[in-house]
């Protein structure tokens, strides 16, 4: 009848569970570079918050801005994307041209640059890199950056020779992509090496993210020792980080906390625009919003400025194009202002009955106030004449339902981040592009979004891309919703900071001010 | 309890542990979304999140993929995360530390503090102690967690600067979520112990100690108190289940690394198998608590023994 003694096992399972997890590195470190309130202005590390954790080290695999946030600091592609011009600037590659026929692209290397593990950067990596992308058993997320790729060679140590199937100007621009961030031949995500400025030192899951220099970097040393990113997925949470003092820069912070940190000496707040821009797209193909002059109508049926004013506290901007600036070439056009009465006679003209119904789905939590933005849009079409019913859906369930043509939204909202104008314009305005849910079709649009992938001079690929977004704007395919900001907090006498109109931050050059 | 009753106890909980981890494989796989789309993005064309669809076997038939789950089972192959393409215990085991410390000490101090707090209210019935402490739990209760959370963080960590806003480290950064979660089982076993102190102090045998001259504190802690904690233990038992995996605004609120926080990112990714690990890791502390809870009312009740 002996018992099982309860204050033996218990404790002892206790150790076991212990022990168990103790044996990663995620033991509590006491590291003196991390002490939360330590003051930033001495500091040799710079720590940067963020909202979701790293997804992976694979550049082909990326998708998200955060990750590809800390990848850039790991990596370096052929070439870069150029804030200022929209266009692409020399990175790995110093120069480039192109081949009589147009098909052919030869890259000459930068020379004298390495690899963290002190391998050099040369064609044979490029090469190698470019063929793990396009291999369809990589199943690599970004593979259709490249797409249009034949074969990639390499003719000499720092000489690569890429060739497309078709005249393909764009290929430039998307090399500019994190995805195709240059890697040593035999890459291994587990232990990621790259040429950029700084190389992983150390990952735990969920809690941060620490790079150290890379001692074999080309270019000029960073200023920093590290780079600490760490995921606070509660934006409130990572205000109260900035004024606590515990990171120099944080990202994405909630627009609730704007006029407070402003009253904060010690802060800064950067609002810089995004290639975000939501809307809620039109189902193209349903009736009666086939008809342009309905998709108008919608257009001018919602006070934009009034719901960024109320819902976002005026952080963001009323949509003045179909590209949001921030983005290759953006073109500020006239914006659909409010005019209910206009809305009302364009409607009648279209010979819509009130009380024509008009499903509107919605995420919630996917974008800035989503299914408030959903509510306040059917307020505003009912005062036209609409019966607007509003379907919320979790964003798992919602990414598949609006991938349906057939679906019964007349309405349904989407964010568009591209950055670069021939993918940004042609997956959503193409009319047998697969990622056209709206089902939009314009013969004319179709022409000149394919024309301009043959046009390799940059001031003619853009006037091809300006009458593309004056067509579009005028066509309305989308309740053109509002443009997204980016809110930076950092802290004051930081500067340096270089912010990619896709939501991206180069923290490279970053100083802080003794 | 016998040795016989025990491996029964721990047959009984792995054949629990098997059977929700697959009702998870069915459940996970009704909800509709489609994990390929997910992980690739929104800007990605379809035929690239069909050959992602491909390369993780999901264009299979169900019974194929739930073939190879089984398979995988015996040698604790739990499968790769479709999110971070690391093998899923990877991602699991890095988080059970911090959440087994959140739960512990944040069970533990609402525990000290909710027995105390809970015994001298009974014994001080009607003071202000008691009024304050009754105050205290109903404000535990009825305020959200999240809100607490950012309010203490705003006081300690922004305007004060004591301890670290969030994230997981040395032992400053357990202190802030752990009050923040036990605020909540606080107030419940203060108000549970005072309730149960008080009806037992009103029993005969209590009575019969104090006047056969047993002195005041033992006949409160060895006759009474011990009474009170059966309810307790059991309680705490399931809450102590209930919050290893449903912590999740807490962790969220600090940035904790735990198991909450992570299910629910794999949910919102379709990560089937991440969610699948969680699942199985919980049901077994679940269990497990359940299990030690049973056997330390068995100590401290001998009439639970008899039967």
């Amino acid at each position: 009848m002996r018992r099982f003694p309860v204050w033996i096992a218990m404790p002892l399972a206790v150790a076991l569970l212990l022990a168990a997890c103790t044996s990663t590195k995620q033991t509590p470190s006491g590291s003196e570079t991390n002490k939360p309130s330590a003051p930033n202005a001495a500091a040799k590390n710079l720590t940067y918050i963020q909202g979701v954790d790293i997804s992976s080290f694979d550049p082909a695999f990326v998708t998200d801005r955060p990750t590809q946030t800390v990848l850039r600091h790991i990596f370096e592609n052929l070439v870069d994307t150029d804030p200022a011009t929209g266009g692409v600037r020399p990175w790995l590659a110093t120069s480039w041209k192109v081949s009589d026929d147009k098909k052919q692209w030869t890259f000459q290397l930068k020379s004298g640059a390495k690899f963290s593990d002190g391998t050099p950067v040369n064609a044979a990596a490029v090469k190698a890199t470019l063929d793990r992308l396009r291999d369809p058993k990589l199943a690599a997320a970004n593979l259709s950056l490249i797409s249009s790729v034949v074969s990639v060679e390499a003719p000499g140590d720092l000489e690569v020779r890429i060739t497309t199937k078709e005249p393909f100007a764009p290929l430039l621009e998307n090399l500019a992509h994190p995805g195709g961030a240059i890697l040593p031949v035999g890459f291994d995500p587990k232990s990621p090496v790259g040429s950029g400025p700084y190389k992983l030192q150390e990952r735990q899951s969920g809690v941060k993210v620490v790079l150290s220099r890379n001692p074999n970097y080309a270019g000029t040393p960073p200023v920093w020792a590290q780079i600490i990113y760490k995921p606070v997925p509660e934006p409130s949470a990572r205000s109260v980080a900035l004024e606590a003092g515990e990171a120099q820069i944080v990202d994405r912070l909630p627009p609730e906390s704007v006029a407070d940190l402003k009253n904060n000496s010690k802060v800064e707040v950067l609002v810089k625009p995004s290639t975000f821009q939501i809307s809620f797209e039109i189902n193209n193909r349903m009736k009666p919003f086939d008809d342009p002059r309905v998709r108008r109508a919608l257009n001018l049926a919602v006070d934009k400025e009034a719901l960024i004013k109320g819902l976002l506290r005026g952080m963001g901007s009323v949509p003045a194009g179909p590209v949001p600036p921030g983005a290759q070439w953006p073109m500020q056009l006239k914006p659909y202002a409010y005019n209910a009465d206009e809305a009302k006679k364009l409607l009648a003209e279209a010979g819509v009955k009130p009380g024509q119904p008009i499903e509107i789905w919605t995420s919630q939590g996917r974008y800035a106030k989503d299914k408030e933005m959903a509510e306040a849009v059917s307020g505003y079409l009912q005062a036209v004449g609409f019966a607007p019913t509003i379907k919320v859906m979790e964003w798992g369930t919602y990414s598949k339902a609006i991938e349906d043509p057939n679906k019964s939204a007349a309405l349904y909202i989407l964010g568009s981040s591209v950055p670069t104008l021939d993918w940004r314009l042609t997956r959503n305005f193409l009319s047998n592009s697969t990622n056209n849910l709206s089902g939009y079709k314009n013969a004319e649009v179709d022409t000149l979004l394919l024309q301009a992938r043959t046009v390799f001079e940059d001031s003619a690929r853009k006037d091809l891309y300006e009458k593309v977004q004056t067509k579009v704007w005028d066509d309305a395919p989308y309740l053109f919703l509002f443009n997204q900001v980016q809110i930076i907090g950092v802290q004051k006498g930081l500067t340096g900071l270089t912010v990619y109109g896709h939501e991206i931050l180069d923290f490279t050059q970053t100083k802080m001010a003794e | 309890m016998r040795l016989g009753q025990v491996t029964r106890h721990l047959g009984a909980l792995l054949l629990t542990v098997f059977l929700v981890s697959v009702a998870t494989f069915f459940a996970m796989r009704m909800v509709p979304g489609d994990p390929a789309r997910l992980i690739a993005g929104q800007d990605v064309p379809p035929e690239v999140v069909e050959a992602i669809r491909v390369q993780w076997g999901l264009d299979r038939p169900l019974y194929v993929q739930f073939g190879k789950f089984l398979q995988g089972l015996p040698s604790g192959s739990l499968g790769t995360s479709y999110r971070t393409k690391s093998p899923v215990w990877d991602e699991v085991k890095p988080r059970l530390l911090p959440t087994f410390l959140l739960t512990v000490t944040g069970m533990g101090l609402s525990l000290v503090f909710g027995l105390g707090a809970g015994l001298l209210s009974a014994i001080r019935r009607g003071t202000w102690f008691d009024t304050f402490i009754a105050v205290l739990s109903t404000l535990g209760i009825s305020l959200p967690v999240f809100w607490v959370g950012i309010l203490l963080m705003m006081l300690f960590a922004a305007r004060l600067r004591w301890l670290p806003s969030g994230g997981f480290g040395d032992w400053r950064y357990l202190i802030l979520p752990s009050f923040t979660l036990g605020l909540g089982f606080f107030a419940s076993i203060s108000r549970m112990t005072r309730s149960a102190v008080l009806e037992v102090l009103q029993d005969d045998f209590i009575r019969t100690a104090k006047a056969k001259g047993v002195p005041h504190l033992r006949v409160l802690f060895k006759h009474a108190l011990r009474n009170a904690l059966l309810p307790i233990v059991t309680i705490s038992g399931l809450e102590f289940g209930r919050l290893l995996g449903g912590a999740v605004i807490t962790e969220s609120v600090f940035a904790w690394p735990g198991m909450g926080r992570l299910m629910v990112d794999s949910v919102k990714f379709r990560d089937y198998p991440t969610v699948q690990a969680c699942v199985i890791v919980l049901a077994a502390s679940i269990a497990l608590s359940t299990f030690f809870s049973d056997l330390l009312n068995l100590s401290i009740d001998p009439r639970l023994r008899k039967g």
